[in-house]
């Protein structure tokens, strides 16, 4: 991965932390440093080394006194011209830090000349310019700050000699800012968080205190363990699904979570549970089978050393952080979990954990209905293609980069890149859909090239796994085929590139098109295909 | 004392340990530049938990100055 760095310090040993970080993690970064004191020019000149290079991401980090200098409307032209000179690149810029003590001291905020109170603006006006920039993101170094104290983050002797401000442990903090936003860029969050119950979501175990004794509630020690829930239910609130594991009796747990008078979640807030006296490591695989997503997109909270080191004995994917012993340090902790790191919220994301908990009741009514087809024809399934515009582009970014399974090449796209491909006249459609259950929102993306001597060839299609096994597949295919040809295309191309988790949908292709070599597959236009009669297409 | 320093230096310089010379300093080893200086005070730093006086950052420029830096020090 090839990352530019614009600067107006010495930031090498910051950079030397993120890659070991990084490599820690099993990825290499390739970082490109702009000479010292050139960070302006290497944006503005169109012959500069920076200019001459794609680079996946571009971090700004300009100190305060700095942006101070340059004042805000500078600032926002310098962010615009970076937004346009590298618009395939993500862009990460960090808020301005003062990186000396207040020298006003107490006259700080009461004169009009408070550097503070002018860093307080400009970082105001960073942030609303980079909010109108589809690639530019804010990373909070601000509260990096904030939580370890300046002091402790600054090296005088490094700033004045090298002109490289941070400590040996600033330079760690700064890059693991960084890093956390590289990740959450490159949308390779976790999806779902599983909590324990006893002495986690609430203090005391129902098994030994009883129901009456447990210690939740809004004030006293209960507040812990209330405030724990309220960062749970930010998560869930961000996209992130909720689940239960915990060893205890199903009926009694149930009481609590729906009828205790201190508790802020509720049962409507996991999309699945495992309640039982089976071993965590077997609940979690049943978990991640019924929500049907990777064990290593499970982040599992327990307050038991001795669960956490057998859960991650048993399945090392699962990311298992260590709790504080405190519960009172739990709601820091949660909160500041780097694992669900994110930028933009879609109105998919918003909604995800409701539409877990009605994939619950459509699983209810397929157990009920008598026939496959009966089921299929009950779900009242609804379908609509979308190209790609400012509400969705978001969804459909974020669709090619977190979907695993059911994903023909695998090929990732940032929302500017896609941008661009609509832009070469590539067909980029989004599927929605919708049930009697509700709307699923956007749980599907194609992309399809332009006709070259009379073909086009699909670069990429993928579904989300929740919707599989009802016919949404092959309808797609048949919108998309029928998109070809309205192309003036006569022959539509697709490739199958197997991975290790694609395996889903290596049946997908041959069931419809015609088999060619090395993968490919082949179909011509004028041949449709049938879309299946419980689905309509709006 | 001078164990720790040859490990510190091999991992920040990217040698192997067996292939520093005696004495490595900034005109024996290739690698060691003004950036490795500066990484190389950090790090030995970190090792032993100390901090270096600011005039002798970029003079200790061999192990051996290291090591009369950290012995003055620790008296």
């Amino acid at each position: 991965m090839e990352i530019a760095f614009l600067s107006s310090y010495t930031c090498d040993f910051v950079v030397d932390e993120m890659k070991r970080m990084l490599r820690e993690r099993g990825s290499e970064i390739d970082c490109y440093i702009a000479p010292f004191g050139q960070f302006q020019q290497e944006v503005l000149d169109e012959n500069s080394q920076t200019r001459h290079r794609l680079f996946k991401i571009v971090i700004v980090s300009l100190d305060g006194e700095t942006l101070l200098k340059m004042g805000a409307e500078e600032v926002s032209n310098f962010l615009n011209h970076v937004s346009a000179a590298f618009s395939h690149s993500d862009i990460l810029v960090h808020n301005g830090i003062l990186l000396r003590h207040a020298p006003l001291q107490c006259l700080e905020w009461n004169t009009e000349q408070s550097s503070r109170e002018e860093m307080a603006k400009l970082n105001c006006a960073l942030a609303k310019t980079s909010r109108a920039l589809a690639n530019v993101h804010i990373v909070d170094l601000q509260a990096a700050v904030e939580q370890y104290g300046l002091s402790q983050l600054i090296d005088h002797r490094m700033a004045i000699i090298a002109k490289a401000p941070f400590s040996a442990i600033g330079n760690k903090i700064i890059a693991r800012q960084l890093v956390a936003a590289i990740n959450a860029g490159l949308g390779s969050k976790a999806k779902c968080l599983v909590v324990d119950l006893d002495n986690l979501l609430w203090g005391g175990t129902i098994g030994e205190d009883g129901v009456e004794k447990l210690v939740i509630a809004n004030d006293g020690l209960g507040r812990a363990f209330y405030d724990l829930q309220q960062a749970i239910l930010a998560l869930s609130n961000a996209g992130v699904v909720l689940a239960i594991v915990s060893k205890n009796n199903e009926e009694d747990a149930m009481e609590v979570l729906d009828k205790h008078p201190g508790m802020l979640l509720r049962s409507k807030h996991f999309a699945a549970h495992r309640i039982n006296w089976q071993d965590k490591a077997t609940n979690l695989k049943e978990i991640a089978e019924e929500l049907n997503i990777g064990l290593n997109t499970i982040v599992f909270l327990d307050d038991s050393e001795h669960e956490r080191e057998y859960v991650k004995s048993v399945l090392p994917s699962v990311i298992v952080p260590d709790m504080p012993k405190d519960p009172c340090d739990y709601q820091e902790f949660v909160a500041s979990l780097p694992f669900f790191e994110t930028f933009v919220l879609t109105n998919e994301d918003r909604k995800r954990s409701e539409m877990y908990v009605t994939e619950r009741e459509r699983k209810t009514l397929q157990h009920e209905a008598s026939s496959v087809s009966d089921f299929l024809h009950s779900l009242e399934i609804k379908l609509k293609l979308e190209k790609p515009d400012a509400y969705n582009l978001s969804r459909i970014a974020q669709l090619t980069h977190r979907t695993n399974q059911f994903n023909l090449t695998t090929r990732r796209y940032s929302e500017s890149e896609i941008q661009g491909l609509a832009n070469d006249r590539w067909e980029i459609l989004a599927l929605s859909c919708s049930d009697r259950f509700g709307e699923l929102g956007i749980i599907g993306v194609a992309m399809l090239t332009p006709p070259a001597n009379g073909s086009s060839r699909l670069d990429n299609l993928m579904l989300s796994c929740r919707v599989l096994g009802r016919g949404i597949e092959k309808a797609f295919l048949a919108l998309i085929l029928d998109h070809a040809k309205k192309a003036k295309a006569s022959e539509m191309w697709a490739e199958f590139i197997p991975t290790k988790k694609n395996v889903v949908a290596a049946e997908f292709l041959p069931e419809e098109l015609g088999r060619c070599e090395n993968g490919w597959y082949v179909r011509k236009t004028n041949n449709p295909i049938e879309i299946p009669k419980w689905i309509k297409v709006e | 004392m001078t164990d720790r320093l040859r490990r510190v230096m091999a991992n920040i310089l990217n040698i192997p340990e067996s292939a520093l010379p005696e004495n490595p300093s900034i005109s024996t080893v290739a690698n060691w530049d003004s950036l490795a200086q500066l990484r190389l005070v950090m790090a030995i730093e970190e090792e032993f938990k100390i901090r270096f006086p600011s005039d002798s950052i970029m003079e200790m420029t061999s192990l051996s100055a290291f090591k009369t830096a950290l012995e003055k020090l620790s008296q």
